[in-house]
């Protein structure tokens, strides 16, 4: 009985072991890495120096362009080896305890915070090579009024609406210009479709998809017109009442039934299945997701359109700001090695072949690419381009109010005018500190 | 005569390390290690979790900002943690009660012989070993609104699905029920290894004086499974206040804060909204109704069990 209690323990701690080893993020040597989520360490064995790398991306095809990007790197200086590390569902939140405790990657990514979150802990990149060649769209999003360049700007976000490119051709609908446009033509395709299609999908669970339609249509009512309320804003004495109408927008969407049914408990992981089965038009989301639905419907087209417009007179506009970026800890051992990176990153050959994977504009000048959405790029190159309604006019922590509020809207338990005196309170509140 | 042959047992030599072993002084630096890591894990964060309450913090930048007793004001006025405090109650009183009782009769109907005991034993045991964020992701699937099986069969016989997770009057039951579903197998391990511990005799007494089966359960297995009961009932109910992964995966908590627990808000609001000082106020008032209910529960079943 012993005996077997004995070897029923020894197998356990060798289990517990096996299992404890192999999931050590930095065990491999040259090459090695987590099979998953193509994680791991690149580089020569012999290398003296190993940069600590966080990415917030997981899509296979983009990791797998880093990598390859990383790999040159390291065959070039083969003095440094470069510990890789993709995460997206749980970044944000690793980042936020890592910056507590101070103790941040050498190189990281910023995903749309380079200034606001992460400024303080960022070396000043100003005196790169590339950083005259940053975009005039993407230039000032990650430069601040002192001239601190904060980072690397790989890919930046044109945000608009993508949409099912035959599906318009198929009824016979202009891409729209107007908001009223844009509901003339999702009534439309909901009527003649005999209902099968919502126009819009939205997910209450993953509920940043609902923040991202509020945060997109902010700029076409407040701030992009002629006589806007950009200035009252930053000052600090803006009328939140001028918000109603916004709030209004998404809740006049689900009483016209344009929004997924089941937007409160859908998921943002069944968008692509919905898009590829036609179930759905128009999606606010990075184009991304746009391999998921190739994955499905290889032949569907996909097109990008600018921000219709809400206020009479008004042109679209695009949302713009941070994709994918790379920023350096200010306290990193290794700042020479890390700006190495960064440079080696920032050839046009790396740029392009970042771009063209992800789909997304390239944050630095003269970079020639070939993708799906490169010829609408090209023929919205004359749009203006405007930053996320929130890092601009919004204090920092307000994201989660614009989601969590806009859920409450759709479930019926906020009013518009509730949702414009909660954003007030908050903002209030946020702006103390 | 036979020569006598005395025996002696040699004395084993006491070593240095023998001598140590057993002096109190060593016996005392034996459990510093022990102590070392509750400093470290369970008592700093602790009186961190306090500080931070105090404060305005963001949960990342290195300053603290004292505020008095602001967020502590804010959680008593605020609605939404009411109902959270509501929610977190239902799934912590609601699943300790189902649990128990449902744990209680499977104990009862799988502790006689059969044979297919130990089949329906593991059966209902097998819900406790899969990840609770799975066991979320499983009863999402089922009750989703598209091509959900529950759905499909109330499509059968009203002709419409019913998005039962969006309704804040239904879902808080749902992650209730799923979360005793999971969780009562540990119940049922509990009482039957208690029922296996009460003597036949009791019976046998009980039965030759003529003792009904329900007077037989009434005062000799309910009484006898005491301490069963108060272990059973403390487990479940820091299990039930505690709840974070099925709610994670079947609602995220929504619509809003709606179904929202104690612990899912918390995250929500240190990570999501960058109010930790506010979500340090709520880890706060979760131990504090923890402690509260579980030494109250402890107290009076304790005093059942003396009383028996």
């Amino acid at each position: 009985m012993r005996t077997r209690a004995f070897w029923f323990m020894t197998l356990a701690i060798l289990i517990i072991m096996a299992s404890g080893c192999s999931s050590r993020p930095d065990s491999g040597s040259t090459g090695s890495g987590n099979t998953e989520t193509g994680s791991g360490k690149i580089g020569s064995g012999k290398a003296k120096t190993t940069l600590s790398m966080m990415v917030n991306i997981s899509d296979e095809s983009l990791t797998q362009a880093y990598r390859e990007i990383v790999d040159g790197f390291t065959k070039e200086n083969p003095d440094i080896s470069v510990n890789l590390q993709f995460d997206s569902t749980g970044y944000e939140n690793t980042m936020k305890v890592k910056m507590a405790a101070n103790d941040l990657p050498d190189i990281f990514d910023t995903h749309g915070w380079a200034k606001l979150r992460y400024g303080d802990y960022l070396a000043d990149l100003r005196d790169e090579p590339w950083a005259s060649q940053l975009t005039d769209t993407i230039r000032d999003v990650v430069t601040d009024k002192d001239g601190k360049v904060y980072a690397l700007v790989l890919t930046e976000a044109k945000d608009g609406l993508l949409y099912n490119v035959d599906m318009l051709e198929q009824y016979g609908i202009q891409v729209p210009n107007t908001f009223d446009e844009l509901i003339a033509a999702g009534e439309k395709i909901k009527k003649e479709s005999g209902g099968k299609t919502n126009p819009f999908y939205m997910s209450g669970i993953d509920d940043s998809m609902i923040g991202q339609y509020l945060d997109n249509f902010a700029n076409p009512l407040l701030i992009t017109a002629k006589n806007n309320d950009a200035d009252a804003l930053l000052n600090g004495n803006f009328d939140w009442t001028h918000i109603t109408p916004l709030a209004q927008s998404l809740v006049d969407l689900q009483k016209k039934g344009l929004i997924n049914e089941d937007v409160l408990t859908a998921k943002r992981s069944d968008l692509p299945a919905a898009f590829a089965a036609g179930k759905v038009t128009f999606a606010l989301v990075g184009p991304a997701f746009m391999d998921s639905v190739h994955a499905i419907a290889p032949d569907m087209k996909i097109g990008i359109m600018p921000v219709p417009s809400m206020v009479a007179g008004d042109e679209p506009t695009f949302a713009g700001g941070e994709r994918n970026t790379l920023a350096v800890w200010k306290d990193t051992k290794h700042l020479d090695e890390a700006k190495k990176l960064l440079q080696y990153f920032a050839k046009p050959d790396n740029m392009a072949k970042l771009s063209n994977v992800s789909k997304n504009p390239p944050g630095l000048k003269d970079i020639k690419t070939d993708h799906e959405l490169t010829p609408y790029y090209e023929k919205y190159a004359n749009i203006r381009v405007f930053p996320y309604f929130d890092r601009v006019y919004l204090p920092n922590g307000m994201w989660d109010v614009l989601c969590k509020n806009g859920t409450e809207l759709l479930a019926g338990r906020m009013t518009p005018e509730q949702f414009s005196e909660s954003m007030k309170t908050e903002v209030e509140r946020l702006s103390k500190k | 005569m036979k020569p006598s042959v005395v025996v002696t047992k040699a004395r084993p030599r006491r070593t240095t390390g023998m001598r140590l072993a057993k002096s109190p002084v060593m016996l005392n630096w034996m459990y510093l290690p022990a102590l070392l890591l509750f400093a470290v894990f369970i008592y700093y964060p602790f009186f961190r979790g306090l500080l931070i309450s105090f404060t305005d913090w963001d949960g990342y930048s290195q300053a603290l900002h004292y505020i008095g007793i602001d967020n502590y004001k804010r959680m008593l006025t605020d609605s939404r943690v009411h109902t959270v405090i509501i929610n977190t109650l239902i799934y912590g009183l609601g699943s300790t009660l189902f649990q128990n009782m449902f744990g209680l009769l499977y104990a009862l109907l799988l502790n006689k012989h059969g044979k297919a005991k130990t089949f329906v034993r593991v059966i209902v045991y097998i819900p406790a070993i899969v990840s609770p964020i799975i066991m979320g992701y499983i009863w999402y699937f089922l009750l989703q609104y598209n091509g959900g099986a529950i759905n499909d069969i109330i499509m059968a016989f009203t002709g419409k699905p019913v998005n039962l997770l969006a309704d804040p009057k239904v879902n808080v039951w749902i992650i209730m029920i799923v979360n005793t579903y999971q969780f009562l197998g540990i119940a049922m391990m509990i009482f039957l290894s208690g029922l296996q511990g009460i003597s036949k005799d009791y019976y046998e007494a009980a039965e030759i004086d003529g003792a009904s089966p329900l007077k037989r359960f009434a005062n000799i297995t309910f009484p006898l499974l005491a301490p069963a009961l108060t272990t059973s009932i403390i487990l479940n109910l820091i299990g039930g206040l505690k709840l974070f992964d099925v709610i994670a995966a079947l609602t995220n908590g929504g619509p809003g804060y709606a179904s929202a627990s104690l612990s899912t808000m918390m995250y929500q609001l240190y990570f999501a909204r960058q109010d930790a000082g506010l979500a340090a106020s709520l880890g706060n008032l979760m131990f504090l109704l923890i402690t509260v209910i579980s030494l109250t529960s402890l107290y009076f079943l304790r005093r059942k069990e003396l009383s028996q």
